[in-house]
């Protein structure tokens, strides 16, 4: 039996080109246009898959992807939704939810323990009885979620881009096609999107029949087709609004982040269903579902029909079906068929018997419907069950009610409240940028439906100028579209509220009864709206169910918040490209010639170490020896480097800084340390003076953008007439140190490098290679060495040059591993390392950088506070040389008599005093240099180390006169 | 996201910015006590209002001080930095 | 988008200039005196800007003119000149604004091409002048740090886009 018709006016499907799929084995042919589903149906294969919880065999339903009866996955793909995808040729699927297959899925027979899988189970049986629970669990492991992950999954990501434009019109039914004809003819610049694979929307299927359209139809869709000013997306969907009309669409080739400058929400209805007795077993459908099939596939719905309707739209169908060739037996209208209108009256002429005030109360048939059983209504609206009528079919179609797609109205906090003229709720305020448009906004007639775009599309076009456009929309409709209360009990239940989920109307309502009756509670206890639907087809009618059931109003009840996205959308189509920005210094290059091992510092790429000896440790310790020895060169580029200039720059520094900066000597460094406002150390760096009005302020690299942005924010807030200017990527620093660093330097710089015209702690400006540089004395590694800053183009030349000018000394480059190792060896502070969120310079050591003397900078307040509170100090801690223990590291406790007594900041093994060292907070003011600590280690075992004085290395300093003291050991 | 209307860069998306937190008057910190010195530093002022507040422009580098509405997050109008500055 | 073309800009110079004395020493110049966030141009490239009261950006040719006369008059101690080491790059083609929809939320379409354009792109922050005869044409810079990053990044994004 064929159950395709013949050619319909507005089909989809290209009846030229056939495609070839396989379903689960079977081979099936469909034409190209068809989808996944409609290629099934004309196979004369109704069961699309099994349900979530019972694993009931399913049908279509919405066919309009707003369930899932139909969910497969494929090679490539964990959900591919049936009702919308095409049928590619050579696509191979199976069904998402099965195991063994559609037809004989292993759970197939579980509504039989339905009684026991009581509403909220899987939290309750998690509880009690206990015995069961391996039972539960198992159960739940094997029949949980819905298909399989495929782990070997590489999926591909679709770039995002941008767009914008003057209206932003979501939905290219009548209402949307007219929205967007209407706007650009007004000089807008308009995007036009469509979930839908064509524009048109109920036109095309709903009205398909109706002649009073046709020439509306081509005349809309051509004026959208072919203007320029307007951009037209199908099968993308706006996934969700964001502040400021920012809405980003995802089309097949990825999401599109849209700034409109007005939007019209033309988005339209999802159809619900009526809950009755097994109203999920296949052939069972919205009339809708049916009319889709007919219109754009060609698909016979049936042979024999039922229906329950509540609304013209119903007999619009029944119309469409009577000329599809369905017979129809019985038609149960909820209230008064000639309150219809003229379409009902058509049908009645037809031949077809209508049941007035009757619902559907059951169905018969197990792999598909064969029978429906119809009973009149009582005055209370409940279902006359002492009065059955039973008529034979195959399927059952359902026209009781929409629920408007309004998620994007309440996400921009539309004022929305339930209608109870129409039976949807609708937004009576909507807020600026935004318009609705179309049934969506209450107007139901086709007329109208059109009328009310044009007139929104030309109000937002003028708004998108600034400008307000005179006119009359339509009004809502007067005529009720949707049943209060189409919900009919049953004592053998099996009457779904939520497809996706397989949820019973008595599941609903014994959550409520367990306390659970707020809209929000019941949701997530039931599950209802939960699965991949997100409600789109159990919303309304689970709203309806609690209201009556908490003798609440609709409005008082509410809806749950409808959040982004609209649509299950794609991870990689989320994710997109990644733009992850990265920061290279000049020397990049060479320090990948020489094997450096690179680690991420904030977005800079910076050599941990060179991967010169057989392990890490080795060649960060032979890094270490040959600064102690002979000579190394660290790239210290990423080092914020900030001029601050002006009348008023000494007062600045003086200020950001603890310790005083204004009496600094010109050519002279300082040790700067900023606190904030609570006192606590956020950076400290190095500040060269180069003449009265002009610093040159180097911070660590993570904080140079923050460090440079705030001291811009107090230059203003104070009003002083100084500048600042970030030369962080715009000069390169590199350290050469060593005690053979004076030596090796000097031919190669017109600075003259002698003690005396360039002692320790001093800078000077000079040239190198021809280059300009400044050189710096500073002692971070302990070691006599010159900082060299230098423009960035000129960077990597010294680089290199030095690299090759001073391999006859034996110069290695070095890491960042090797440079904290060295500092750590003279106790220096690093901070984030050695400070943490509360640490103030008293505790870290430095109360030597606190000149409280001065009349103000930021902290002093704080500090004054601090200072006789302290309870921690930072100290210096050794292992034994001839320690054997577990490895001693970062953030382990300090434990005394069984309490907390500090923790590590900063430990490694030492090369050059071949024991553990390393920088501890001591929670003990009364803690002594010899007294015993106890380090707690990663397996609970305590061991030993003594407090040493710092810096544990050359406490006098000697090394950086070494080369012309004549010391050449190292000092230990 | 949401847009910022600001001179000589125009409209802007969030994305863009840095936030410089509320706007504050530092009390004088010799004249106040230790409390009132604390309250300063560690609280702030939570309730929704018309606040001034201080927004970076990353890619221009520019400070900004707007007053915005922070219950309804309407930006109200660009406030003069003179309006915001202070001697110690 | 097929014909994009990005170029890395090897014959300019760039100065960053400050300090209380620079608005006067920038209006001085033969080029005129720039608007804020405008381009006040010279040559295919050339410009000076105002990005604040007393900050101003110069572009020229290598060892250029207005450079030359520019170094001459911030001998003076209240203009400091910084030279800039920025990455520099030219983007060609018909579709450059458009390829600009992948990497950056700035409406370029919608703006004005004589304004001195900062936005964020690819994660970057860049400034923007599109050429004075040719717009088709743009010229933009980055902070020397980013450049490699920007570079391979913007090549891979014109392959896609000449692939569709």
């Amino acid at each position: 039996m064929s159950y395709r018709l013949q050619e319909q006016p507005f089909e989809w499907i290209d009846r030229s080109k056939t495609v070839n799929i396989e379903v689960e084995g079977r081979p099936m042919r469909g034409f190209e246009g068809d989808t996944i589903s409609s290629t099934m149906l004309a196979n004369g294969v109704i069961h699309m898959g099994r349900s979530f919880k019972y694993h009931r065999i399913r049908g279509p339903f919405t066919f309009a992807n707003h369930d899932i009866n139909a969910l497969f996955e494929n090679a490539d793909k964990t959900h591919v939704r049936g009702d919308v995808e095409l049928a590619e040729d050579g696509l191979k699927l199976k069904g998402a939810n099965t195991i063994g297959g559609i037809a004989k899925d292993k759970f197939r027979h579980l509504s039989l323990l339905s009684r026991f899988l009581v509403v909220g189970f899987y939290y309750k049986g998690l509880f009690k009885p206990r015995f069961l629970r391996p039972f539960y669990e198992r159960i739940i492991r094997e029949s949980a979620g819905l298909g399989k992950v495929d782990l070997n999954w590489r999926g591909g990501r679709k770039s995002k881009r941008y767009g914008f434009c003057d209206v932003l019109v979501i939905g290219a039914g009548p209402a949307g096609m007219a929205a967007a004809k209407a706007a650009a003819e007004s000089g807008a610049q308009v995007m036009l999107v469509d979930e839908n694979a064509q524009i048109g929307g109920s036109l095309d299927y709903q009205y398909a029949n109706d002649a009073s359209v046709a020439d509306t139809r081509s005349e809309l869709k051509e004026a959208v087709l072919n203007n320029e000013n307007i951009e037209v997306h199908t099968s993308s969907v706006a996934v969700g609004w964001y502040t400021d009309n920012w809405m980003p669409i995802n089309t097949p080739n990825g999401i599109i982040k849209v700034r409109a400058e007005q939007v019209v929400m033309a988005t339209g209805l999802f159809e619900q269903p009526s809950i009755f007795h097994k109203n999920d077993v296949p052939g069972v459908m919205m009339a809708s579902a049916a009319q889709r099939m007919i219109a754009r596939y060609a698909i016979k719905p049936c042979e024999v029909a039922a229906m329950v309707v509540a609304n013209e739209d119903g007999y619009r169908a029944a119309l469409d079906l009577l000329k599809a060739g369905v017979k129809i037996n019985a038609i149960a209208d909820l209230e008064d068929h000639e309150d219809r209108g003229d379409l009902a009256k058509q049908v009645k002429a037809q031949g077809v018997q209508i049941y007035d005030h009757h619902g559907i109360y059951e169905v018969e048939g197990k792999d598909r419907v064969t029978s429906a059983t119809l009973c009149p209504l009582n005055a209370s609206g409940e279902l006359d069950t002492s009065r059955k009528t039973t008529v034979p079919c195959d399927g059952v179609m359902m026209s009781v009610g929409w629920a408007p797609a309004t998620h994007m109205l309440f996400q921009c906090k539309a004022d929305i409240k339930y209608d109870a003229t129409i039976g949807q709720f609708r937004a009576q305020s909507l807020p600026e940028g935004m318009f609705a448009a179309g049934r969506v906004n209450g107007v139901f007639d086709i007329k109208d439906q059109i009328a009310d775009g044009a007139g929104a599309g030309q109000q937002a076009a003028a708004a998108a100028k600034g400008e307000s456009a005179d006119v009359q929309r339509p009004e809502p409709t007067k005529v009720r579209q949707s049943h209060e209360y189409p919900i009919f009990s049953h004592p053998k239940a099996k009457n779904f509220l939520d497809y996706d989920e397989d949820i019973q109307l008595k599941d609903y309502i014994n959550a409520a009864k367990e306390g659970f009756d707020n809209i929000e509670l019941i949701k997530r206890f039931s599950t209802n709206g939960m699965g991949p639907s997100q409600g789109k087809h159990s919303n309304m009618n689970g709203i309806r169910i609690l209201a009556k059931h908490t003798g609440k109003s609709i409005d008082e009840t509410g809806s749950t918040t409808a959040r982004p996205m609209f649509h299950p959308t794609p991870v990689g189509h989320l994710g997109g490209r990644r733009f992850r920005a990265e920061r290279v210094t000049p020397m990049q290059e060479s320090h990948v010639a020489h094997k450096a091992v690179f680690m991420e510092a904030g977005a800079w790429l910076r050599p941990e170490y060179y991967d010169t000896e057989a392990t890490r440790t080795e060649s960060i310790h032979a890094e270490v020896n040959a600064v102690r020895t002979g000579l190394g060169i660290i790239d210290v580029s990423t080092l914020g480097k900030i001029e601050v200039f002006g009348p008023d720059a000494p007062e600045v520094m003086d200020r950001i800084c603890t310790m005083r900066m204004s009496n600094m000597k010109i050519g002279m460094t300082r040790y700067a340390l900023v606190v904030d406002e609570a006192g606590v150390i956020t950076d400290d760096g190095v500040v060269v003076r180069y003449a009265d009005d002009h610093f040159y302020y180097t911070t660590t690299t993570g904080s140079s953008d923050p460090a440079f942005r705030t001291l811009q924010k107090q230059i203003l807030e104070w009003g002083l007439k100084a500048e600042a200017v970030n030369r962080t990527g715009q000069l390169q620093a590199m350290n050469l140190a060593g005690p053979l660093a004076r030596q090796k330097l000097a031919p190669l710089t017109d600075i003259d490098l002698s003690e005396e015209a360039f002692p320790y702690l001093a800078a000077r400006t000079g040239t190198m290679y021809g280059k300009p540089v400044t050189l710096a004395r500073v002692g971070f590694v302990g070691e006599l060495g010159y900082e060299i800053h230098c423009l960035s183009g000129d960077a990597a030349e010294i680089w290199d040059n030095l690299l090759r000018d001073c391999a006859d000394a034996g110069i290695r480059p070095f890491g960042v591993e090797a440079q904290r190792l060295l500092r750590l060896e003279k106790g220096h502070v690093i901070v984030t390392q050695d400070t943490d969120g509360l640490t103030n310079p008293y505790e870290a050591g430095m109360p030597w950088a606190v000149h409280m003397k001065k009349d103000f900078f930021i902290g002093k307040r704080s500090l004054e506070i601090l200072k006789p509170l302290q309870a921690r100090k930072l100290m210096g801690f050794m292992f034994p040389e001839s320690y054997s223990g577990g490895t001693p590291k970062e953030c382990h406790l300090l434990i005394k008599d069984g309490e907390l007594n500090g923790r590590i900041t900063s430990v490694s093994y030492s090369p050059t005093f071949n024991r553990y060292l390393g920088l501890a907070y001591v929670d003990d003011m009364n803690a002594n240099v010899g007294d015993a600590v106890n380090v707690r280690l990663d397996d609970g075992a305590l061991v030993e180390a003594e407090l040493v004085s710092l810096p544990f290395y050359d406490p006098e300093g000697k090394r950086q006169t070494c080369d012309v003291d004549g010391t050449e050991e190292k000092v230990a | 996201m949401k847009v910022i209307d600001c001179p000589h860069i125009g409209k802007r998306p969030m994305s863009e910015f840095v936030y410089g937190h509320e706007v504050r008057e530092m009390p004088k910190p010799s004249e106040a006590s230790d409390k009132e010195w604390a309250d300063y530093v560690f609280s702030r002022d939570g309730a929704p209002g018309v606040k001034k507040e201080w927004w970076h422009h990353v890619p221009s580098g520019i400070w900004f001080v707007f007053e915005r509405d922070t219950l309804t997050d309407k930006f109200i109008r660009l406030v003069d930095i003179a309006e915001v500055q202070y001697e110690l | 988008m097929k014909n994009l073309k990005l170029e890395k800009a090897q014959n300019l110079e760039m100065w960053h200039v400050r300090g209380q004395a620079a608005p006067a020493a920038i209006a001085s110049l033969s080029c005129g005196a720039p608007e804020m966030f405008k381009i006040n141009s010279f040559g295919d490239f050339g410009f000076t800007t105002a990005t604040g009261a007393t900050e101003f950006y110069l572009v020229d040719e290598k060892d250029g003119s207005v450079a030359a006369e520019l170094k001459a008059k911030a001998g003076d101690a209240d203009t400091f000149m910084f030279p800039r080491q920025d990455a520099l790059f030219v983007l060609s083609g018909e579709g450059w604004k458009d390829m600009m929809l992948r990497v950056s939320a700035f409406n370029f379409k919608a703006a004005d091409d004589s304004g001195y354009i900062t936005a964020n792109m690819a994660g970057v922050s860049v400034w923007f002048r599109v050429n004075s005869t040719d717009p088709n044409k743009v010229l933009f810079g980055c902070d020397p740090s980013y450049g490699h990053y920007l570079y391979e990044t913007l090549c891979d994004v014109i392959k896609e886009v000449a692939a569709l």
